[in-house]
C-alpha cells in the first residue's frame, strides 16, 4: 500500500520527462523538416550544372541522394556519382553523414564510400548547406587531400602515375543500377 | 356413342334452358311422373306434406308457371326511349290474360304446394328469375350497349342526360308488371321485394356502366354549370349570376333526379361534385392569375372575395339540389357552412402559393415591377412548415434543373442570383427561406473558374456606361450604388439582442438550430461572401484594379469607392495592397510632374516624344508582364534622362521599365495620309522598325521580313504577330510575300486597295479585331502565373529524376507534394500533360509508365 502510494508521484514525472523530450524531438524534426525544404528549393531555383540532390523518398526527408558529375579536367570527367546523404534530427548544428554509392577510386574515400573531408567532421558550420558540400565535394575530386589519405595506394598513384590512376579510377567506376 | 354420351351428361348436368323454358299447357303429362313415381330426388321432399300427389301439384305449377313467365317475358329488342309514353306502353306492356293473376298469386304464395315441393331449386322463386333471366339478358343485350355509346359520345351535358333518360324508361319497363300485377298478389302490397328488385336494378346500372365515362361526364357537367355561373362574373359583375342561377338550379336539380332515380346520385355524384370543386379552384387560378402579377398586389383578397361569393354560391346551389331530391338523406349531404368557405378561402389561397411557387423562377428571372406582386402573393402562402418546404423544394430543382447548367453563362448565373437574393429578401426579412435556396447555387458559383472575375468586374463596372458589353454584372454596379447610400442600416441590423424592438419576430420555426442570419446577407455582402476566404477576392480584385489603374487615364472616382465600400467589408489591412497601388497611381501624377519640371533633364524637348510614367511599387502589385523588346533610341534615352531624374529625387529607389506595358499615340505620315493610333508599346515599336534607316531610300515604301523583325526587334513571336495583324488591320503595313514573310508599308491606297473593300478590308477588319481584343492585358493572370512557377517545379523534378532514378507520374506528384513549400499546386493531369512536353521537347523519355531524365 504505502509502496505503491510512494511509488504514484514518481512514475507520471517520468512519463513526462518521456513526453517533453519526445515533443521537443518533434519540434526538432519540423525545424529539420523545414530547412531542407528551404534548401531544396533554393538548390532548385539556383540549379548548379553538376551537382543536384532531392529526398531519396516522400516519407522522409533526412534521406537524400545526391548526384556529381566528375569535374572535366580531371581523371573522373564524364563520370557521375551518387552520395547519399542522412541529416541527423540537430541539423544543421551537425553535419550530415555523407557517404560515395557509387564505388569511387580517390585518395580521400575508402571502399565503403565514407569520405574524409574536414567540412563533414570537425569543421562542419550550420552556414554550409547541401549545395556548399556537394561542391566541396566536387572540388575535392579534382584536387585530393593527399595529406590524410583514406585510400593509400590512390594517395600514391595521384602524383606518381595517372595514367594508372586513370585505369583504376574507370576499373572501379560502375554505375548504380537505376531502379 | 356421342348420342350415348349427351344422354348421361344431359341427365347429370341438365341444360338450363330446359328448366327455364315455361311448359306449354298443351304438353301431355309424363307417364312417369304421373304414377307419383319419383320425380328425381324432389320427390322425397314432396312427400312430406303429401295430401296431394306430386303429380298433380306439379302440373298445376308448372301451367301457372308457363303463364307467369309468358306475361313476364320481354321483347327481344332495344327499347327507344325517344318514343313517347304511349307508344312505349303499347309496345312493352303487355295486356293482362284472365288467368295471369291467380297464376302469379299461386307462384308467388308463400303456402303454395307447389313451391313448397320446389323449394331450393332455382325455378321457385318467380322474381328472382324475373331479374336474373329476363331483365338481365335484356339489359345486357340491348341496353348497355347503347348506353356506352351515348356515353362515349361525351356531348355534355346531353350524354349524360340522355343516358338518364333512357335507364329511367328502361327501369319503369322493368318495374312496371311488378308495382302493376304482382305487387298486390304479395304480403303487405310487395314493399319489401320491390325495394329489393329496385336495389338489385340499380347495382346493376352502377356496375355495368363504364366508371370514367360516367364521372367524365358528370364533371364535365359540374364545369359547365360553374362555367356558367362563375364566368359570368368576370363580364358582368354579379348580375348575370342571379341571372343564370335559376337555368343551373333547373337543370342541376333534373340531372339529379334523374341520376338519383336510376342510382347513379347520391354519395359517388357527391365525390365526383368534390373534386370537380377542387379542380375549378385550380383552373379559376390558373386561368385568372397565372402570370398575372401586379405590385401591390390585392390578388389573395380578390381571390377570398370571389370564394366567398361565386364558387360557394354555386356549391350551394348544387348542393341542395342534391339535396331537395333526397330529403330522406339529410345526414349524408353536408351543409355548406361558414366554415366551411373558410376552409375553401384557404385552399384557394394554398392553390395560389403552388401556382405562384411553381412561376417563382419564372417570375424571378423576368425581374420587373410587377414581380414584387408574385412574391407578395407568396407572402401570404409560406406561412406553414411544410408550404415552406414545398416552396424551397420546388424552386431549388428548378434552380438546378433550368439555370445551374454548363450553358449558362457565370455572368446569367449571378444575374438571377442576385434576383433570388431580392426576391427572398421580400418574401422571407428574416433569410431562412434564402439560405436554403442560395446553398447549392453558391456551391454551383464557386466551382465557376470566373466567378470572381465576373463580381470584381460587376462592382467595378459603371452603370451608367450604356454600351458595356453584355456579360457585364451591371446588377451589381447599381447595386454597388445603393448600398453606399444604405450603409448605416447595416449597424442596426442585429436586432436580436434590441429589446426596444416592437416589430420584433421570432425565427421561423423551420429555421435550423443553429441558424443566424448573415450579416451579408444583402446582394454585395452575399456575392463577396461566396468565397471562404476573402484572399481569393481581394486577389482578384487587386489584379482587375491593377489593370484598370494602368488602362485608364486619370479619373479612379469609381475604383476608389469600390476600394473604400470594400474595405468597410473586409478591414483595412485585407486591402492594402490595393490602397498602395491606386495611391502609386496618384502619386505618379505627381512625380510625373516634378520630373517634367526638371528643365535639365530636358524631357520636353518639342521634336521628342513626350513620356509619362506610372510609378509601381511593384512588391503591391500583381506579376505584371514583362517582356523586354526593343524601344526606339529616342523612346530610351527619354527613359535613360527620366531614371535620372527620378533616382534624384528618390534617392534610395531604382526605376525599373516594364517595355510591355503602357499606351503610346503613334502619328504617322505616309504619302497620301496621317494616322493617328493610341496603341500598344510593341505595336509602336513594331512599326518604329518601319522608319526608313538613314543609309535606306525613303522613296520607296519601306518593306521588312520577318527575320529581320524577329532580329531588330527581340519581341516574342505571340507580340511581333499580335503587332503586325494590327498593322495591316489599320491598312498601314501589307504583307507582300508569304516566304519568307516580308511586309511593306502602304505608302497610299492603292486603286487595287480601295476597289476591294469588300474582299480585303473585311478579312482586315477581322483581323484587326482579333488583334485588339487579344491584346495581352497588362497583368498577368493566374494561369500565367502558375506555368511561370511549372519552370521552378521542373527543376524539381529534374533533381528528383537524376537522384531518384525513373519514377512513375503518381510518385512524381506525391513527391512535389510533399517537397515544394507552399504545396504544389497542380493536380496528375495538369503535370501529365507538361511533362509531356517536355518529353516532346526531348528532356524526359516516358516509357514503361515511368519517366526517366535524358541525358
Amino acid at each position: 500500500m504505502e509502496d505503491t502510494q510512494n511509488s504514484a508521484p514518481g512514475q507520471p514525472s517520468i512519463h513526462e520527462a518521456s513526453k517533453l523530450s519526445s515533443t521537443s524531438r518533434r519540434q526538432d524534426t519540423q525545424s529539420v523538416t523545414k530547412r531542407l525544404q528551404t534548401e531544396l528549393m533554393q538548390l532548385m531555383l539556383s540549379s548548379t550544372p553538376g551537382i543536384s540532390a532531392f529526398p531519396s523518398s516522400p516519407e522522409n526527408l533526412l534521406n537524400w541522394t545526391a548526384t556529381i558529375a566528375g569535374p572535366s579536367d580531371t581523371p573522373y570527367a564524364s563520370l557521375t556519382f551518387k552520395l547519399s546523404f542522412q541529416f541527423p534530427p540537430s541539423y544543421p548544428y551537425a553535419p550530415p553523414t555523407v557517404l560515395f554509392k557509387t564505388p569511387i577510386f580517390h585518395p580521400n574515400v575508402d571502399f565503403s564510400g565514407r569520405i574524409c573531408l574536414d567540412i563533414l567532421k570537425d569543421k562542419w558550420s550550420a552556414v554550409y548547406n547541401v549545395q556548399s558540400v556537394l561542391l566541396s565535394l566536387q572540388s575535392l575530386l579534382g584536387e585530393p587531400n593527399n595529406a590524410s589519405p583514406l585510400n593509400g595506394q590512390a594517395a600514391e598513384l595521384w602524383d606518381s602515375d595517372p595514367i594508372e590512376f586513370k585505369r583504376l579510377v574507370l576499373a572501379r567506376h560502375q554505375d548504380l543500377d537505376e531502379e | 356413342m356421342t348420342a350415348l354420351h349427351d344422354r348421361i351428361f344431359t341427365s347429370v348436368f341438365p341444360p338450363p334452358s330446359e328448366v327455364d323454358v315455361p311448359t306449354p299447357t298443351a304438353t301431355p303429362i309424363l307417364g312417369s311422373s304421373g304414377f307419383g313415381e319419383p320425380f328425381g330426388s324432389q320427390h322425397t321432399n314432396a312427400s312430406q306434406p303429401g295430401t296431394e300427389t306430386g303429380a298433380a301439384e306439379q302440373i298445376k305449377w308448372d301451367r301457372a308457371w308457363h303463364t307467369a313467365t309468358t306475361f313476364l317475358s320481354l321483347r327481344d329488342e332495344p327499347i327507344n326511349a325517344e318514343q313517347d309514353e304511349e307508344t312505349l306502353k303499347n309496345k312493352w306492356i303487355k295486356a293482362v290474360e284472365p288467368e295471369t293473376p291467380r297464376a302469379l298469386a299461386y307462384l308467388l304464395s308463400e303456402s303454395s304446394r307447389g313451391r313448397q315441393i320446389r323449394r331450393g331449386s332455382n325455378t321457385d322463386d318467380l322474381l328472382r328469375w324475373y331479374f336474373e333471366e329476363v331483365v338481365l339478358e335484356h339489359y345486357v343485350k340491348h341496353v348497355l350497349p347503347s348506353l356506352i355509346q351515348i356515353l362515349k359520345k361525351r356531348q355534355v351535358p346531353s350524354a349524360l342526360f340522355e343516358a338518364g333518360q333512357q335507364l329511367h324508361v328502361v327501369k319503369t319497363i322493368y318495374m312496371h308488371p311488378l308495382q302493376n300485377h304482382v305487387a298486390q298478389t304479395l304480403s303487405n302490397g310487395g314493399g319489401t321485394e320491390l325495394a329489393r328488385f329496385e336495389t338489385d336494378l340499380h347495382g346493376l346500372f352502377m356496375h355495368t356502366l363504364p366508371q370514367d365515362k360516367v364521372v367524365q361526364n358528370l364533371s364535365g357537367f359540374f364545369e359547365q354549370q360553374c362555367s356558367l355561373i362563375l364566368n359570368g362574373v368576370g363580364k358582368n359583375g354579379m348580375q348575370d349570376v342571379v341571372s343564370s342561377v335559376p337555368v343551373v338550379r333547373q337543370r342541376t336539380l333534373k340531372l339529379m333526379q334523374m341520376l338519383q332515380s336510376v342510382g347513379l346520385g347520391g354519395y359517388q355524384a357527391q365525390q365526383i361534385l368534390a373534386e370537380v370543386m377542387s379542380d375549378i379552384l385550380t383552373s379559376h387560378i390558373k386561368s385568372t392569375y397565372a402570370g398575372v402579377w401586379t405590385s401591390p398586389s390585392n390578388v389573395v383578397e380578390q381571390l377570398r372575395d370571389w370564394v366567398e361569393n361565386s364558387f360557394s354560391r354555386f356549391v350551394v346551389e348544387i348542393i341542395s339540389s342534391m339535396k331537395s331530391i333526397d330529403p330522406s338523406g339529410t345526414d349524408e349531404i353536408i351543409d355548406v357552412s361558414h366554415a366551411d368557405v373558410q376552409r375553401w378561402q384557404e385552399m384557394g389561397v394554398n392553390k395560389l402559393g403552388i401556382l405562384r411557387t411553381d412561376e417563382l423562377f419564372n417570375a424571378i428571372v423576368e425581374w420587373e415591377n410587377g414581380t414584387q406582386g408574385a412574391i407578395e402573393d407568396l407572402k401570404r402562402y409560406v406561412t406553414t412548415p411544410s408550404s415552406r418546404a414545398y416552396l424551397t423544394t420546388t424552386f431549388s430543382s428548378a434552380v438546378s434543373y433550368r439555370l445551374l447548367q454548363p450553358g449558362a453563362s457565370t455572368t446569367e448565373i449571378l444575374q438571377v442570383y442576385i434576383s433570388i437574393i431580392r426576391a427572398f429578401t421580400l418574401l422571407d426579412p428574416k433569410g431562412v427561406l434564402l439560405d436554403r435556396v442560395a446553398r447549392p447555387i453558391r456551391r454551383y458559383l464557386r466551382e465557376r473558374d470566373d466567378t470572381v472575375t465576373i463580381v470584381v468586374g460587376g462592382l467595378l463596372a459603371d452603370p451608367e456606361d450604356e454600351s458595356s458589353a453584355s456579360d457585364v454584372l451591371m446588377d451589381l454596379a447599381v447595386e454597388m450604388n445603393k448600398s453606399t447610400t444604405t450603409k448605416g442600416e447595416d449597424e442596426a441590423d442585429d436586432g436580436d439582442i434590441d429589446y426596444d424592438d416592437m416589430k420584433w419576430m421570432p425565427d421561423p420555426v423551420d429555421a435550423g438550430p443553429e441558424f443566424k442570419k448573415s450579416k451579408n446577407s444583402d446582394v454585395i455582402g452575399s456575392l463577396i461572401s461566396l468565397f471562404e476566404s476573402k484572399d481569393i477576392f481581394v486577389k482578384e480584385f487587386q489584379n482587375i484594379l491593377g489593370e484598370r489603374l494602368l488602362k485608364k487615364e486619370y479619373d479612379f472616382d469609381r475604383e476608389i469607392r469600390v476600394l473604400e465600400l470594400l474595405k468597410l467589408r473586409f478591414g483595412e489591412a485585407a486591402l492594402q495592397a490595393c490602397e498602395v497601388m491606386l495611391r502609386d497611381i496618384l502619386d505618379s501624377r505627381r512625380v510625373d510632374a516634378f520630373i517634367h519640371k526638371d528643365k535639365e533633364l530636358n524631357l520636353n524637348d518639342q521634336y521628342a516624344p513626350e513620356l509619362h510614367t506610372r510609378i509601381l511599387s511593384h512588391l503591391f502589385w500583381p506579376s505584371l508582364h514583362s517582356e523586354s523588346f526593343f524601344i526606339p533610341p529616342e523612346v530610351e534615352s527619354l527613359q535613360r534622362r527620366y531614371s535620372t531624374g527620378f533616382e534624384s529625387l528618390k534617392q534610395t529607389r531604382k526605376l525599373t521599365w516594364l517595355h510591355a506595358l503602357g499606351q503610346v499615340t503613334v502619328s504617322l505620315d505616309l504619302e497620301d495620309r496621317t494616322i493617328n493610333e493610341e496603341v500598344q508599346t510593341w505595336q509602336a515599336s513594331v512599326i518604329y522598325a518601319f522608319q526608313p534607316s538613314p543609309s535606306e531610300d525613303s522613296s520607296h515604301p519601306i518593306t521588312r521580313t520577318l527575320t529581320d523583325l524577329v532580329e531588330t526587334l527581340q519581341m516574342t513571336d505571340s507580340l511581333l504577330h499580335n503587332a503586325l495583324t494590327f498593322w495591316i488591320g489599320k491598312l498601314v503595313l501589307k504583307q507582300t510575300s508569304t516566304s519568307p514573310p516580308t511586309y511593306t508599308v502602304l505608302e497610299s491606297l492603292s486603286d487595287e486597295d480601295a476597289a476591294h473593300p469588300g474582299t480585303t478590308s473585311a478579312a482586315i477588319a477581322a483581323a484587326a479585331e482579333t488583334a485588339t481584343s487579344a491584346a495581352a492585358p497588362a497583368v498577368l493572370s493566374e494561369h500565367e502565373v502558375a506555368q511561370e512557377k511549372m519552370e521552378v517545379y521542373w527543376q524539381y523534378v529534374v533533381g528528383m529524376l537524376t537522384n531518384g532514378g525513373p519514377m512513375p507520374l503518381q510518385q512524381i506528384v506525391m513527391m512535389l507534394k510533399l517537397t515544394v513549400t507552399g504545396g504544389f499546386p497542380f493536380g496528375n493531369e495538369e503535370l501529365k500533360d507538361y511533362l509531356e512536353g517536355k518529353v516532346r521537347g526531348g528532356k524526359l523519355d516516358f516509357a514503361g509508365g515511368v519517366y526517366r531524365i535524358k541525358h
